[in-house]
This record gives structure tokens, C-alpha cells and sequence, in this order.
């Protein structure tokens, strides 16, 4: 069994996946074989760029489908629900791509799908699988850097240093900040503030301000929390710098972490993209300065490690890193995150509802 | 002349703009068509091409992409899509240089005038600092009695109430007040106004606002460098070693009147006035943190005070083990400060990232950088002020914000709420 490779359909296979594809290639656990859209112009595309033969239309056909294993579910995040629901009843394996969904009703539903089904669940998030994350962690958990005190997330976006993304993709985001999912708290933001927790556990309250750019774009913002089980702070600080030229092939997005421990600090400079020549990771302890040059920088290796991890999981019978239950904390860490800046209240994460949110967050034609 | 010109065509452009979103979908589509084919005629390879078109493409195929360009244009806070225009012109089409001047004009100045009598009234870190500041500066004698000082720092809670201190103003002395021996911030906006009255210079002592760097940084903010502030981060970490002197550890019952975390001035020198403030706070005994979020009057920006005690970390010093990192985002850049009284690591004080370029202000600028140049500073400045010929670092207002936000900062960690307070600039 360990050298049958699991065969995995796309569902959905819009731009995100030019990067989950590479993956699949060399891979020794698994292999793409089939792709679903509601687009048959873009299954064309796809289907000739990748020589993946097998082609749809309607998820359905995939799910009964005994020759898939694994299906991953890439839509637009309002349409996870149903697809993974019906995969995970199917028996597949369902790897989904983050934000879980918009609802906690929607996570609890898929988490509960998941635990009455043979086939496992993730929702991919990619950060913590970036090489320099992977090595902080290592180092954090080491105790090189002594006791844990604060954790800085910072982004910064731009709109020039890379045309990866077309503009039609990035504008329905802006929209989306309407019904409080933005894309920088919201959806990009899920990224950090997986780390966050991936770094140092589950998160007590929060609390925190989130400004308006260009009216839709809810950057500046200052966020605050602290943690359940450690006595260390968090803070996510989001800056609006579209003239900053910000190098990448993905997105133009300045990100950086920063570290503080009782004895040392670790400085994360590079992730989707960069802004200095500084090395994506250095530890500061001691009065000396440690520099890691030896990590693969591209953001494509977070996508390689992470997409590579469900089918290896899946194989050695262990859960992987990003379960349903992790998502879920994700989800409501970044709606406790908005409720706490909108009402100027601190939040718990393990308070958010979809009532509240419903309430507080939506406008009233949306509820 | 390059910044002038960006300014003026990016205020131009945005009424222009604003009309262009307000025309019927295929007016819209036709004028672009129009402006496709113009560029295509200068250039076939014009790089305004690409973008050019997938706007068209948005206008022909996607009426929500649409929609949501013409509400951030004509919903847009319009001081913001000016200075957002007016950096793309500036880093991008004109290529214009980063330039701030400055220069140690306040030494020059303060060297003119008569002889000035200094008191200094409390013995602490800075206080022997500025003594040797003050001794330094011509015409400047150092006397121990007050009575006939013309400046007094004061720096002993116990040396002097807000009544003797507005008594001193009043008979035209002036009196420069180190955090310790603050009285309320109210009673601060009484001393202010008093001042103002006698036509006294009225100071509160913070060294890191006459720190030669932070000017460079203000010079360049001020010179629009990177565009309109969004966000300020000020981070400061008392160490456990590393510094000459020995670190004072960080009191548990008010981690913010410890002088290496008390930065709610330099947040305010960098973002302007604070108009509210939450925070989170952790024991500081044996290592621990504090954050500070504020929000500024300055529509849409906000910013930061993160404070670590961090006992087991070495930070080296030629004062006390203490860090200090401020960082300023802005529309068109970032802007880096560092060091204060320690050096952490050996990257430059001062770094800009602007557009397309990354400059480091370091060794090689001849920027001062050590701590007792902050010293030297504030001693020259406040006798240049006082004889005249300089203003304050800080304005009232903006000073006054500090205060409160210091004031608020210990409740606020214990409050599940913002904590508002009245600011005299434009609000959100």
C-alpha cells in the first residue's frame, strides 16, 4: 500500500491552484488525475496545461467515483460546505482549501462529517509549512530563544512587484469586507493568524482596532490577543502600502514575524513576498546574531510541503497538522478578531456565533 | 519641484477619475478602448498596457469587479487617493530620490544669545546625562539653586507640586518636566496653559524625541517620504544584561512608568494625536509583555506599544540593556528606527524602503546615534527654544494625547472595552 500513490480530483481549479499543481508533480504518495469546474473554458485550459485528461462539470460524477481517493475542494470558500459534506459521506479524503467556510454552523457541519466518515479532513493552510515557519517552530519549541513573550505578525500590501493574481480575483474581496470578511483580517489573514496559533496554542480573547483604506479595504489595522495557555501576547499589525514595491512571483505582500522570547528574538522577513534582502530567518540572542540562509525562500515550498503532508498523513494513519477542528479555531480567532474591533469590545473566540456575527457584522439585507 | 508637480497632477486626477467612474458602462468601455489604442500608437510594449486592458475586460465582463472599483473611487476618503496618486507618480513615474534635510541646526542656534543659568533639581540617569549636555552648550552655566535658574529640569517627584511648577512659570522661568515628576495629565494641561499664558517654555523630558536619528525620521516623514502614515509600531525590551549599567526590572502594578517602556510620546511625535486605546498586559515579573493599541486622531491610522521584559536576554549597552525599534508604515513605504540608549544588533539606525528603493542610513551618513547625542540635543534645543529661535519637539496637543494614553494604558489592560478620550484634531 505504501507505494500505491492515492489518485486526487480537483475541485475547482481556479487560480490558487497554479500552485497546489506543482505539487502533484514527483510526488511519490500521490497523483492528480481528474479536475472539476462550472467553467468548461478554464477545465480546457487546465486540463491541456497539466495533461490531466479526466474532465467535469459536476462534482457529483468524481464522488461516486471508486478510482478517486483524495478530492480537493477549491472553491470559492461559501461553497465548501456542501462538496466537502457529500465527499466525506462518499468515503473520500477531502483536503479543502482555507477559509474553511463563513459560517461556524458550516465548520461544525464538515467537522461533524468528517468524524462519521472513513476518509480523513484538512483544510490547507500553506504558512505553516513554509520552510523558515518550520524552522522557527523548531526553534521556538527548543527553547532557543527562551520562554515565549510576544508574537508580531506584520503585513504590509501592494499593489506593484508582482502581476500573479489578475485584478478581477482581488476586487470581489474588497467586497467581501461588507459582510466582515476582508481580505486582509479575513482571508489573508487566516494565514497569520493559523500561525499564530500553530506557534503558541489556542487563543484566550482579543481585542483591537481594523481601519478603512479606499473605503473596502480594512487596512491599517492594530490587533491584539492573548493566549489560552501561555503568558505570551499576539498582535497583528496591518499596514496599507500600495506604492511600497514588494518583490514576488505570487502576491505583493510584505510579511513578517517577529519573535520575542525571554533570552532572544527570531525575525522572519519573506514569505508570498519580500521587501529587503534581509535572511528569512534570524535569531538574535546572546549579543550574537545567527542568520539561516540555508531555507527555500519560495512561497511555492509552503504549497509542496503542505499539499504533500494529507497524502503522507493519510498513508502513516495520523492526523495531519491542519485538522477541521484547527480550521475552526482559525475561523473564529479571525471573526473574534472583527467582532472586537467593530464593537470596541474584547472578544473569546470560543463566544463566536454566527448569531453575533450575523448581527454585528452583516448588513441587515444579507442576514 | 519633482513632489510638487506629483501633488498637483494627483489632486487634478482624482476629480477627473471620480468622473470617469461616474459614466454609463459603455461610455466607459469606449474611452478605454480609445486609450488602449493611444498607447498602443506611442509604444506597442507600453507597460500601462496590461493593466489597461484587464480593466477594460472588468468594465465589459464583471459587473461586480466594476462596481467595486467605482465605490473605491468615489467612496474613497479623497485625501487618500491623492496621496496614493501622488506616490505612484512620484516612486514610479518620475523616479524621484528620498531627501529630507536636516542637519544639527539647533546646536548652531543655541550658541547665540545671552548666558543662561541651569538648575537641576534630581539625580537619575538622564538628569546626569544633561548635565554634561548643558555644560556643553555655550553660555550655559549649571547652578544649584532654582531661584534664579532660567531653565529647571525637573526630575524629583518630590522636589516640586504642580502649584510651585506653575509659579516658576509664572515668573518666566523655564521648566522642563521629566515623566517621574508629571503631574496628572490634566494637571499637565494646566501647566500648559499656564505656559502659554507667561510665555514660559513648558517641556516634558522625553531623551528619545531630541535622539538624532528619530529627527532624521520626522525629517523624512515630514517630507512625505513614504507617502500618508497608516500604521506605528514602537517596541522597546529591557534586557536582563549586556549594559554598562545594570537594567531596573519593569514594576508589575505599572509596566509603563518604567522610562524604557513610557513611549506614548514618541507614538504620538509619529503618528500625531491618540484618540483611543486598548490593550493586553502579562506579569512582567520574571519576563513578560504589554501591548498598547491605539488609535490616532488622523482618520484611518493606527498604532502600537509592544514592551517585553525579557530577563534572560543579553542587549549591549554602553547605558542599560534597553531596545528600542519603532517602525512607520506609510502609502509609499516604511521607515526603520533603532538603538535609543543600546545597540541589539548592528543594523543601521535609520532605514527607509520607498517605491523601488532600500536606503540604510548608517555609519556612513555621520547621523549621531549615541545616547548622550539625545541628550546633547535636548539640552541645545530647549536653550535654542527658550531664547526663541526654536519651537518644541512635540506640540501641546499631540503631547497631551501621550499623556492620557500613558494615563489610560494600566486600566486599559484590565478593561474589556476601548477607552476613548477627547482629542482637539479631526476625528475618524
Amino acid at each position: 500500500v505504501a507505494d500505491v500513490k492515492l489518485r486526487v480530483a480537483m475541485i475547482g481549479v481556479g487560480d490558487i491552484t497554479m500552485l497546489h499543481r506543482p505539487a502533484y508533480v514527483g510526488c511519490a504518495d500521490a497523483e492528480l488525475v481528474a479536475l472539476c469546474d462550472v467553467s468548461p473554458d478554464l477545465l480546457a485550459r487546465r486540463s491541456a496545461e497539466w495533461g490531466v485528461a479526466r474532465t467535469t462539470t459536476d462534482h457529483r460524477a468524481l464522488l461516486s467515483d471508486p478510482g478517486i481517493d483524495v478530492v480537493e475542494v477549491n472553491t470559492p470558500h461559501h461553497l465548501h460546505r456542501p462538496i466537502v459534506v457529500d465527499a466525506l459521506a462518499a468515503g473520500k479524503h477531502v483536503a479543502c482549501q482555507k477559509p474553511m467556510t463563513t459560517s461556524v454552523a458550516d465548520a461544525e457541519a464538515m467537522i461533524d462529517a468528517a468524524d462519521q466518515s472513513a476518509g480523513r479532513f484538512r483544510v490547507l493552510e500553506n504558512f505553516v509549512f513554509y520552510p523558515a515557519y518550520v524552522r522557527a517552530k523548531e526553534l521556538i519549541d527548543a527553547g532557543e530563544i527562551g520562554t515565549p513573550l510576544s508574537v508580531r505578525f506584520k503585513l504590509g500590501t501592494s499593489l506593484f512587484g508582482s502581476r500573479w493574481v489578475p485584478l478581477r480575483s482581488e476586487l470581489w474581496h474588497l467586497l467581501e469586507s461588507e459582510k466582515g470578511m476582508g481580505q486582509a483580517v479575513f482571508d489573508d489573514g487566516y494565514h497569520k493568524l493559523s500561525l499564530a496559533i500553530h506557534f503558541l496554542g489556542p487563543i484566550a480573547a482579543v481585542k483591537g482596532f481594523i481601519g478603512r483604506s479606499f473605503r473596502y479595504i480594512d487596512e491599517p489595522a492594530q490587533l491584539l490577543w492573548r493566549y489560552r495557555a501561555s503568558a505570551a501576547l499576539g498582535s497583528f499589525d496591518i499596514a496599507f502600502t500600495p506604492n511600497l514595491h514588494t518583490r514576488s512571483k505570487y502576491f505583493p505582500a510584505d510579511e513578517r514575524v517577529e519573535v520575542i522570547g525571554s533570552r532572544g528574538v527570531l525575525d522572519l522577513t519573506c514569505c508570498t513576498g519580500r521587501i529587503t534582502d534581509a535572511p528569512p530567518l534570524t535569531l538574535v540572542r546572546d549579543g550574537r546574531r545567527i542568520v539561516f540562509d540555508d531555507l527555500d525562500t519560495d512561497w511555492q515550498a509552503s504549497f509542496t510541503a503542505g499539499i504533500r503532508d494529507f497524502p503522507r498523513a493519510i498513508k502513516e494513519g495520523r492526523d495531519c497538522l491542519l485538522t477541521g477542528r484547527r480550521a475552526l479555531d482559525v475561523l473564529r480567532f479571525a471573526y473574534a478578531l472583527i467582532l472586537a474591533a467593530k464593537t470596541g469590545a474584547e472578544v473569546r473566540p470560543d463566544e463566536v456565533t454566527d448569531e453575533r456575527i450575523a448581527r454585528e457584522l452583516r448588513p441587515k439585507g444579507d442576514r | 519641484m519633482k513632489a510638487r508637480l506629483a501633488d498637483l497632477v494627483a489632486r487634478a486626477l482624482v476629480p477627473v477619475a471620480r468622473l470617469v467612474a461616474r459614466l454609463p458602462r459603455p461610455v466607459l468601455r469606449m474611452k478605454l478602448q480609445f486609450a488602449e489604442a493611444l498607447l498602443r500608437g506611442i509604444d506597442r510594449e507600453h507597460p500601462a498596457l496590461g493593466p489597461l486592458a484587464e480593466v477594460r475586460e472588468i468594465v465589459e465582463r464583471d459587473p461586480v469587479g466594476l462596481a467595486a472599483i467605482r465605490r473605491i473611487l468615489l467612496e474613497g476618503r479623497r485625501g487618500q487617493v491623492v496621496a496614493v496618486l501622488r506616490g505612484m507618480l512620484l516612486h514610479r513615474a518620475f523616479a524621484a530620490p528620498v531627501v529630507a534635510d536636516f542637519s544639527p541646526r539647533l546646536a548652531k542656534l543655541a550658541r547665540t544669545g545671552e548666558p543662561l543659568t541651569v538648575a537641576i533639581v534630581g539625580d537619575t540617569d538622564d538628569t546626569r546625562l544633561l548635565r554634561a549636555a548643558y555644560a556643553g552648550v555655550p553660555g550655559c552655566r549649571i547652578a544649584e539653586a532654582t531661584a534664579a535658574a532660567r531653565i529647571i529640569e525637573v526630575a524629583d517627584p518630590e522636589a516640586a507640586g504642580e502649584e510651585e511648577i506653575a509659579e516658576t512659570l509664572r515668573r518666566g522661568a523655564a521648566v522642563s518636566l521629566h515623566p517621574a515628576a508629571l503631574p496628572s495629565p490634566d494637571g499637565a494641561a494646566r501647566l500648559m496653559e499656564t505656559a502659554r499664558r507667561s510665555g514660559a517654555a513648558l517641556r516634558v523630558f522625553y531623551p528619545v524625541l531630541d535622539y538624532p536619528p528619530l529627527a532624521k525620521v520626522r525629517a523624512l516623514l515630514a517630507a512625505d517620504a513614504i507617502g500618508e502614515v497608516a500604521t506605528v509600531r514602537v517596541r522597546a525590551i529591557v534586557g536582563g544584561s549586556g549594559g554598562a549599567l545594570p537594567p531596573v526590572p519593569p514594576d508589575d502594578a505599572d509596566p509603563f512608568a518604567h522610562p524604557a517602556f513610557d513611549h506614548f510620546a514618541l507614538l504620538a511625535a509619529l503618528g500625531g494625536e491618540i484618540a483611543a486605546a486598548t490593550a493586553y498586559r502579562s506579569p512582567m515579573t520574571g519576563g513578560g509583555a504589554a501591548l498598547v493599541a491605539v488609535r490616532y486622531a488622523h482618520p484611518g491610522r493606527t498604532g502600537v506599544l509592544e514592551v517585553v521584559h525579557a530577563p534572560e536576554m543579553v542587549i549591549p549597552s554602553r547605558h542599560r540593556p534597553y531596545d528600542l525599534e519603532a517602525e512607520i508604515a506609510g502609502t509609499d513605504g516604511i521607515l526603520w528606527l533603532r538603538r535609543g540608549m543600546a545597540k541589539r544588533t548592528q543594523v543601521p539606525a535609520v532605514e527607509v524602503r520607498v517605491g523601488t528603493r532600500w536606503l540604510r542610513i548608517g555609519v556612513g551618513s555621520g547621523l549621531p546615534e549615541d545616547w548622550e547625542d539625545a541628550h546633547r540635543a535636548a539640552a541645545s534645543g530647549f536653550v535654542a527654544r527658550v531664547r526663541g529661535i526654536a519651537p518644541a519637539t512635540l506640540g501641546d496637543a499631540a503631547l497631551l494625547s501621550a499623556l492620557r494614553a500613558r494615563a489610560i494604558a494600566g486600566e486599559a489592560t484590565d478593561r474589556a472595552d476601548v477607552i476613548e478620550f477627547p482629542a482637539s484634531g479631526p476625528r475618524p
